[in-house]
């Protein structure tokens, strides 16, 4: 087997026909040259974000009313982009992460170099995008280093002294790292199959751990999964891969910190789901790639990120050092959706992640906006007390950031809210049904309501900084008075937020179009069995 | 024949008037809030009349019951399903005229009573409430609905007791009440819940009856003590009777009605209805009868030497509910050859009945002496009014004569008919000296009974002509005289009869519809045995045929009790005014005894106030200094650990990328051997 096996297996029009949905993607890469050359003639600000916002603005309409449209039956690969639920919910996310990113920028940060700015951010934009899309290695491979390469650059356009720098260097560094670590995983992954299609990989890993095959497979395969993991967990902050964030947020603009906390998260989750297999369709069949292990692993991984992001957050003052910690702390969360994975008794594990990413995008992106909007010249807004007497000086933003912090927090009607309820009804289901049908009862059960009370105990945690923020805000006194000549794009984008964040905390159904249910409701007991409305093999064979 | 949906309509009139009085009252309606209420009043008697009117008919009909919709239903191994139940038999045929007859001419009343009040729409918004609260508990059919009522006369009276919020004492009172009452209330409800798993779990009254006399005696008696500390609680039974004295901190009217004449005889009506299977436990009864004689003669005893008007009635209340119980505690089934269940529920039902219409009169006449001498009630004050208030007069002594129970009057027959009760119960096979005693604290109360409602109406309405100086203070300033504010004293009194006037026509008139039936009621439905006749019939009840012939002399030694006490109030308070003094000086520790209350209230504060608030203290100390640090020093666990994570954090590159090399290390060891670990 060798490479062209992934991208000439087919006719050259059949591979152009599922490249063709990509059309958005491809335009916007295509738009981001157009604004990079255009830039070396002129620098101007209203002129290339106009282009750029209503670049993305025409890509979100292209993702929403398909001209192509991808063939799709089961999990048979017909090339290196797959338009599925996840994929399709996710490039929205995206666009409208781009956009919110472009309007943050209106005014943030010097002039000299805005057109390659606006420029990257559609490149990364579409990288992103991409990689939600991606079905197979390579083009995961691409689509990822397609977010990394240009937010490096963004990083170091944004603040150029020697904390932008510093920062720039410490991710660069890093990044590369966590990608070579992946390629190698890569690596192993097509050793073992002998494939780069995503779905051929995992249906070859699931037959094989049901047919042992040569001793050195299953160890190879779990190398492999950690390898990929530590890869991705870069990206989405996974302790111990985390450790650049803080330090990068702290040290890059609140613009840099924005770009960092939103396009590689969805881009290393959406892969991460694609790569455990969430997406992959079951038909009640049984469904193993990585046996139980994977599972183990996101538990650890989620358990420990959640925590530790969670009581640092609690000693710090700097405003983007605390959304670090805070960013770290729900990607834990978000974890706990791989965790549950695709298992025997698991059902919407996808849904609650994508909910939740969500909740995610919007939340931070509507942070720093607004924070954005408080900035100024010569008196930055770096550190929790400068936050002091919004709610008094400025109440639209005050009210918006009161808003965004409790969906932080989690309280209902917010997206932060039915995010974490779909994440603890998910990981308690997986827990109940196992202990239904599974050979070892009692250690899942134990395994996975332990791992739900985590998220509640880390959510109370966490409820002390975001109120801590909440008071800073309303009753604390503020010193100055509110100056006139604030960015509104960044406030727009703030409510744009604030919006969404509401809408999917009520209508969380509006975001899991195509990719499954959340089981809201409960289990009924452990004698009743479960619901017959879910797909849940129960014939899996014992003691697997 | 009346439709039995109409049954479902009498109490909602009131509702939805309260409804929009509440709503509309203080913005639209202002002045005229009243008018919802009196014409629901009147819609609702008025459709009470028709439902007794087929009650009463030859066609046999006992009882007229509604099975309205559905309310809430529960699953489970033991389903309940609640619906809108109502049911009119005797029992509450007699209450529910009454209550709406007695609502429509207090609220007529309270038109004058509270007029330029701030609080003009809410107290009759509140009213309408209640009035609707008390129909449905007395309709309801089913154990829940009647605990809705309950619980609803309850929340009204709290409001209404603490109506003029503004007043520390009233507040005081409000809140006394409603704890007092809840200690009842718990009772009724654990009642009703041992009742609802004993009979097969059912909620539904009629069933309840049946299948309770098929348990043991231990669980009925356990039952029946139950229900009967709600009856208690609401009716003031002693020790649980502190709360109704202080009750009257609120309007006069709502006194009148709610803590005279209805919701306090909510529990004998409880009770009543639950005679059949309460009877069927003698130790029980002689118990009601023994709490309801200590509360009527202990009340009887304190209201001898008060000094507030208003007081004096509200233990006089206290002292009739009594009766009422004990009554109620005659109710014998165990005597030979005849069951007397059904001849106590007709005298207990009967007295309810006649007392409601001359203890409304007399609170109301009350009313409006305070209405016209501006809101004094202390006896001592006041002096000569019989030519002042000339109408108040003639309703006042209306009441009194029908409350003493002389002859001609109400009091005499529904009492007589306790006593009578008594004395048959006494000619029992065991018990023999209960019920004579019994029977002798009858006799005994009717006698102080007799004597300080004179007392009271000689003090008010006899001797010199006495206007306390309130009277220019509380807005009869229309009259054109004036006074100088530094010359205020609160003791000092008015001589000047012109200052003072009679109430406005809208209190008058009340009072003198009120008068003939207060008088009248026991005369026309007692000896005729109309009353009887109608009572008996309830269904559930067994038909009673006795002959009490030899209990004549009961009647007589009342009227010698009752006679004696008016002539002995007549001599000290009219003839020799300084022989009440003598009395006073002579009698030393034992008036003030009474005078104190027997120091009941002091006593249950010690006992219980004092001692709830040591364990309050306790547990707030236990909670401040040990579960909150407890809880405190845990909250500090996260930001240690966080303080204990941070240096690792120290800014290297090189030292990051360690990290996550050794993190993958470990993943890998983690997968490789980790499989032991977690099953």
């Amino acid at each position: 087997m060798d490479m062209d096996l992934t991208l000439s297996s087919s006719s050259p029009s059949d591979f152009l026909a599922s490249v063709a949905p990509g059309f958005p993607e491809f335009f916007l890469l295509a738009l981001g040259s157009l604004v990079f050359l255009g830039g070396t003639f002129r620098q101007d600000r209203p002129l290339w974000g106009w282009i750029s916002f209503f670049g993305l603005v025409t890509a979100l309409a292209l993702a929403l009313r398909p001209i192509f449209h991808s063939p799709m039956e089961g999990n048979a690969y017909h090339g290196p982009l797959v338009y599925d639920g996840l994929s399709q919910t996710l490039r929205l996310l995206t666009f409208l992460c781009g956009a919110g990113l472009v309007l943050m920028g209106w005014e943030e940060g010097d002039s000299t170099h805005i057109a390659e700015r606006n420029g990257l951010i559609l490149f990364a934009t579409a990288g992103a995008s991409l990689c939600v899309a991606a079905n197979d290695l390579a083009t995961l491979f691409l689509s990822l280093e397609l977010v990394s390469i240009p937010t490096y650059l963004i990083l170091f356009l944004t603040r150029g002294d020697k904390f932008g720098r510093e920062s720039t260097l410490k991710y660069f560094l890093l990044s590369i790292f966590s990608s070579a670590m992946m390629l190698f995983g890569f690596s192993y992954l097509y050793g073992i199959t002998g494939s780069l299609q995503i779905p051929e990989i995992l249906a070859i890993l699931s037959q094989s751990s049901l047919n042992p095959v040569p001793e050195a497979v299953p160890t190879a395969r779990l190398v492999g999964l950690v390898m990929v993991v530590a890869g991705l967990g870069f990206k989405v902050t996974a302790v111990p891969f985390h450790f650049y964030a803080p330090d990068v947020y702290q040290g890059t603009s609140h613009f840099g910190a924005s770009v960092l906390s939103t396009l590689p998260k969805i881009a290393g989750f959406a892969a991460l789901a694609r790569l455990t297999g969430l997406t992959f369709e079951t038909n009640g069949g049984v469904f193993l790639p990585f046996e139980s292990q994977s599972s183990y692993l996101f538990w650890i991984l989620a358990s420990v990120t959640m925590t530790l992001g969670n009581v640092i957050a609690l000693w710090q003052t700097n405003l983007r050092r605390l959304f670090a910690y805070s960013g770290i702390a729900h990607a834990g969360y978000m974890l706990v959706a791989l965790s549950v994975g695709k298992e025997v008794g698991a059902t919407g594990a996808l849904a609650a992640l994508v909910v939740y990413l969500w909740a995610y995008v919007a939340m931070t992106l509507g942070v720093f906006a607004i924070f954005i909007y408080l900035d100024k010249k010569g008196k930055h807004v770096e550190k929790v007390e400068h936050l002091n007497g919004l709610a008094k000086t400025d109440p639209v933003a005050g009210g918006i950031m009161v808003v965004l912090l409790m969906s932080l927090i989690g309280l209902p009607l917010t997206a932060g809210f039915i995010g974490k309820l779909a994440l603890v009804q998910c990981a308690l289901r997986r827990g109940l049904e196992s202990a239904i049908t599974e050979a070892h009862p009692n250690s899942e059960l134990r395994l996975f309501f332990g791992l739900s009370i985590m998220i509640l105990v880390n959510a109370a945690i966490a409820g002390w900084y975001y109120l801590r923020m909440i008071g800073a805000l309303y009753l604390r006194k503020g010193k100055d008075t509110h100056p006139s000549n604030r960015p509104v794009a960044a406030l727009v984008t703030g409510f744009v937020c604030v919006v969404v964040t509401v809408a999917v905390g009520i209508l969380p159904g509006l975001v899991t179009r195509g990719i499954g249910e959340v089981p809201w409701h409960g289990i009924k007991s452990k004698a009743g069995m479960a619901n017959p409305m879910d797909k849940s093999p129960m014939e899996k064979p014992p003691g697997h | 024949m009346f439709d039995p949906f109409g049954l479902a309509l009498i109490p909602l009139f009131p509702a939805l008037a309260g409804a929009i009085i509440l709503l509309f009252g203080p913005r639209i309606l202002k002045g005229q809030s009243h008018w919802p209420l009196i014409a629901a009043c009147v819609v609702s008697f008025v459709l009470s009349l028709f439902a007794i009117q087929s009650l009463q008919g030859d066609l046999g009909i006992r009882e007229i019951s509604y099975q309205g919709g559905h309310w809430f239903s529960t699953s489970g191994p033991n389903p309940v399903s609640v619906g809108w139940q109502f049911r009119m038999d005797p029992i509450s045929g007699m209450m529910v005229p009454m209550v709406l007859f007695l609502s429509t001419i207090i609220a007529t009343f309270s038109v004058g009573y509270m007029k330029d009040d701030p609080g003009y729409s809410r107290y009759f918004g509140i009213f309408a409430l209640f009035v609707a609260a008390m129909t449905l508990l007395v309709l309801a059919d089913n154990v829940l609905l009647l605990y809705a009522g309950w619980e609803g006369v309850g929340v009204c009276s709290f409001l209404l007791i603490g109506f003029w919020f503004q007043k520390p004492t009233a507040l005081k009172a409000a809140r006394k009440a409603f704890m007092v009452t809840r200690i009842g209330d718990v009772g009724l409800l654990l009642g009703i819940l041992m009742l609802w798993v004993g009979c097969g779990y059912s909620l539904h009254i009629p069933t309840l009856l049946v299948k309770a006399q098929a348990l043991s005696p231990e669980y009925l008696y356990m039952a029946g003590f139950l229900l009967f500390v709600g009856a208690m609680g609401k009716s003031a039974q002693f020790p649980l009777h502190i709360w109704l004295p202080d009750a009257m901190e609120g309007p006069t009217p709502v006194s009148a009605l709610i803590h005279a004449a209805t919701m306090v005889t909510a529990g004998v009506y409880l009770v009543a209805r639950f005679l059949p299977f309460i009877s069927l436990s003698p130790d029980l009864l002689i118990f009601i009868g023994f709490i309801g004689g200590i509360t009527a003669l202990l009340a009887a005893l304190i209201a001898l030497t008060q000094n507030d008007l208003k007081r004096i009635l509200a233990y006089s209340t206290i002292s009739q509910l009594g009766y009422m119980f004990m009554a109620l505690g005659s109710g014998r089934s165990d005597l030979s050859g005849t069951s007397l269940v059904t001849f106590a529920m007709v005298a207990a039902m009967f007295h309810l009945f006649t007392h409601a219409f001359f203890k409304a009169l007399l609170f109301l006449s009350a009313g409006s002496v305070m209405h016209s001498m501006g809101h004094v009630v202390d006896l001592r004050r006041l002096g000569g009014l019989r030519r002042v208030l000339p109408l108040t007069h003639i309703a006042f002594l209306s009441g009194s004569l029908a409350l003493v129970g002389l002859l001609p009057f109400s009091g005499f027959w529904s009492k007589d008919e306790i006593l009578v009760a008594l004395d048959a119960a006494s000619h029992g096979p065991n018990r023999t000296i209960s019920y004579i005693v019994l029977t002798w604290i009858g006799l005994i109360t009717a006698g102080l009974t007799a004597f300080y409602t004179f007392r009271a109406y000689f003090l008010v309405f006899w001797g010199e002509v006495k206007i306390p100086i309130e009277v220019l203070a509380h807005g009869n300033g229309d009259h054109g005289h004036s006074h100088p504010q530094d010359s205020y004293d609160p003791l000092a009194v008015l001589s000047d009869k012109t200052v003072a006037h009679e109430s406005p026509w809208i209190m008058t008139l009340p009072l003198l519809v009120l008068i003939p039936f207060a008088l009248g009621v026991g005369g026309l439905f007692g000896p005729s045995h109309t009353m009887f006749d109608f009572l008996a019939a309830t269904p559930g009840y067994s038909a009673f045929h006795g002959d009490f012939s030899t209990s004549h002399w009961v009647a007589f030694a009342s009227q010698v009790f009752g006679l004696g006490g008016i002539g002995l109030a007549f001599l000290m308070y009219v003839l020799h005014p300084r022989l009440a003094a003598v009395t006073k000086k002579v009698s030393g520790s034992v008036y003030n005894l009474s005078l104190n209350r027997f120091y009941l209230d002091e006593l249950l504060t010690i006992l219980f106030v004092r001692s709830l608030q040591i364990l309050s203290w306790l547990i707030q100390a236990l909670d401040r200094e040990l579960w909150d640090k407890l809880v405190d020093s845990v909250a500090r666990i996260p930001a240690w650990l966080g303080d204990k994570f941070r240096p690792v954090q120290n800014g290297l590159v090189q030292f990051y990328a360690l990290a996550m090399a050794l993190g993958l290390t470990i993943f890998l060891v983690f997968l490789a051997f980790g499989d032991r670990l977690f099953r």
